[in-house]
């Protein structure tokens, strides 16, 4: 099988179990040496945005909650780095679906131990649905129980009733939950995203769940 | 979109655009029996969505799925063509002017020809007399090349020397697509075509490994119109296109001297050991020398990885050497290239990607690790005629440092050797 960064053709490694059990190797869209040159986020962090800092809230997340938007908690896995940024732009803007399973186990590990009760994909919108023809982030989270409540507002039918209600509090919210009075009363939601460059998509998100009643709310991404 | 987008084209659209398309346009679905209409691919069991297949291998195209369709409007050559394309003031060699009548006889015969001239011939302004006949002829023409640095390198020249109006298509060029008599692209890019040129000319065909070829010839076939014909130009053709020569499927032209008549620069072959652990004596001093005498050259190392190092470790000789590495990758190459040409720049450490098309003039060059797998034969004969391109210093020094000294290596040496000695029969 070809690695789909650097076009090398990979082996698979047969382990002495696998061939007891007849377990074809697990063989990966990307070759185990790319795979390397993704850089694992380690040591302190923000704890707002999950970057890479010695100081905690960040520059960058103290700007936010000056402003008054809520905190939030976030985990990055890995650094949102040149290598990461070509394998979005084959995932994600080339619309490589296949290349979803190079980070599904890493992100259901993750997800274990932050055991939530619900883990919430951010939403994309009908344009993109229409265009990829995936949620790059559910298609990560294929093998984990799932529940997609959040919905872009632009493209809900709720829109009209929303219109009335919260339009004019908060213009810039672009999500809203699927199916209205859903109640999130004593829920621990995980929200999962690709990658967190300003937070602002995740503070949205947080504040609509919270405000259906959520009890705590954390959020992870693959990319900071 | 306007009608002309559609001529020799094949254009995705989706099932509900299908009716607002111009009249006479066909549709075929994208995707068929598994097999993608657009590259000819066998559609991968991976490569699916919950709700659709699509094709991978032409995805950098615009990914297309099995909802989609292409739809095209078959070639109909209406451009307004001028009496006297060619404004090129320049004058050829007698030996390039055998060669290019020897093309202009190929197009009147609507058969394929391969031009082998050796690097530093002048293969671009060979083609002009016959590019001016096919474009007064009302012919469709594609002049591609399976490397971007060529087109871009193109472009300007073929401005200059033409006052057709052409488009230039590859990966990020700025321009988008218009119906043109000329086009000037990637090889790549001809998938978006179907049946569209009458003359398709193929600069650098062996610039890949053959396998990738495969798919890139299937490109160029499918682009060009039943009747249509190719003109493919190399310096080092592969064993495949001189078969072909055998078989009299094509037509060849060989032109083993440059214009200025010189012989190529071969290969010095120098052993350096291993290399990335310390630069030999030899190597050590030939950097030397040139930071005396100011002599500009190319380094090529045989990986990207390579290039941080050496560049740290020649800096640390020679620091006051006015050097930079670039590679493929690299956001600032054109940067660096320009600063190169401009003499603001000494040397250049670079990989492969600098071998074909891109030319300095009065350079030497030096390859590390020209044992290398990743240097083929016609890689190094390549890299060597980087070398003695220009009239006014057209010898130059490749230094070869191997760490031993492989088949490959003297199989490029003696190749050049033979063209040397062919091109005395020659004239220039
Ligand atoms: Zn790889
Ligand atoms: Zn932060
Ligand atoms: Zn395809």
């Amino acid at each position: 099988m070809t690695c789909e960064l650097c076009g090398r053709i990979q082996q698979g490694e047969w382990t002495l179990g696998d061939f007891f059990i007849f377990h074809q190797p697990q063989m990966l869209s990307i070759c185990e040496a790319c795979r390397q040159q993704f850089t694992r986020i380690t040591g302190p962090v923000c704890a707002e945005c999950g970057c890479q800092s010695q100081i905690s809230p960040c520059a960058e997340c103290e700007i936010w909650l000056t402003a008054g938007y809520p905190a939030i908690h976030n985990q990055a896995l890995f650094a949102y780095d040149e290598q990461m940024q070509q394998y979005f732009k084959q995932y994600k803007f080339q619309g490589g679906y296949h290349l979803r399973d190079v980070f599904q186990e890493m992100l259901a590990q993750r997800l274990v131990k932050v055991a939530p009760t619900m883990i919430v994909p951010i939403p994309i919108t009908t344009e993109t649905q229409n265009q990829r023809g995936f949620n790059q982030v559910s298609a990560w989270l294929e093998k984990c129980e799932i529940n997609e409540i959040l919905t872009c507002i632009s493209t809900s039918k709720a829109v009209q009733s929303m219109k009335t209600r919260r339009e004019r509090l908060q213009t810039t919210q672009p999500f809203c939950l699927v199916t209205e009075n859903l109640d999130l009363t004593g829920q621990r939601i995980c929200i999962v995203d690709d990658v967190c460059t300003t937070g602002r998509t995740l503070r949205h998100a947080s504040s609509c769940l919270y405000e259906s009643g959520a009890t705590q709310i954390c959020t992870v991404t693959l990319a900071r | 979109m306007d009608e002309s987008d559609f001529y020799g084209r094949l254009v995705p659209v989706r099932h509900d655009q299908i009716p607002a398309l111009p009249e006479g346009s066909m549709t075929i679905p994208a995707i068929k029996d598994g097999i993608c209409q657009r590259c000819a691919t066998k559609i991968n069991t991976t490569w699916r969505t919950p709700t659709s297949t699509y094709c991978w291998a032409c995805a950098n195209l615009g990914r297309l799925s099995d909802d989609q369709f292409l739809a095209t409007i078959p070639e109909p050559n209406v451009f307004e063509t001028d009496a006297m394309p060619c404004q090129w003031q320049g004058e050829l060699t007698p030996a390039q002017r055998r060669v290019a009548d020897e093309q202009v006889q190929a197009l009147n015969a609507g058969r394929s020809h391969l031009t082998y001239a050796v690097t530093g011939a002048g293969k671009t302004e060979m083609l002009f007399p016959m590019l001016t006949v096919a474009l007064q002829a009302g012919k469709r023409i594609a002049l591609v090349s399976p490397r971007v640095d060529v087109i871009v390198e193109l472009a300007p020249r073929l401005r200059e020397a033409f006052k057709t109006d052409f488009v230039v298509l590859y990966g990020d060029s700025p321009e988008t697509y218009r119906y043109t008599q000329l086009v000037l692209a990637s090889t790549h890019q001809l998938l978006r075509f179907r049946a569209a040129f009458d003359v398709i000319v193929v600069d650098e065909v062996d610039a890949f490994p053959y396998a990738e070829n495969v798919q890139l010839e299937g490109a160029v076939q499918r682009a060009t119109k039943p009747q249509g014909c190719h003109f493919y130009l190399t310096a080092t053709p592969s064993a495949r296109l001189l078969r072909d020569v055998s078989k009299q499927r094509l037509r060849i032209s060989l032109l083993p001297r440059r214009y200025h008549g010189q012989p190529l620069p071969n290969f010095t072959i120098i052993k350096i050991g291993n290399w990335r652990k310390k630069l030999s004596w030899r190597i050590q001093r030939i950097l030397r020398e040139y930071v005396i005498s100011k002599q500009r050259f190319l380094i090529f190392v045989p990986h990207v990885a390579d290039l941080t190092a050496t560049l740290n470790e020649i800096t640390r000789l020679q620091p006051s050497l006015k050097i930079a590495a670039t590679h493929a990758g690299d956001p600032d190459r054109q940067g660096k290239v320009q600063a190169m040409r401009a003499s603001e720049l000494q040397a250049l450490i670079t990989t492969t990607i600098l071998e074909r098309g891109v030319t300095f003039k009065g350079i030497d060059v030096m390859i590390l690790g020209a044992d290398d797998p990743v240097f083929s034969q016609a890689a190094l004969i390549q890299i060597a005629g980087r070398c003695g391109r220009s009239a006014s210093r057209p010898t130059g020094k490749v230094w070869t440092g191997v760490t031993e000294r492989t088949r490959t290596v003297i199989q490029a040496r003696n190749e050049i050797r033979y063209l040397n000695m062919k091109g005395k029969q020659y004239d220039v």
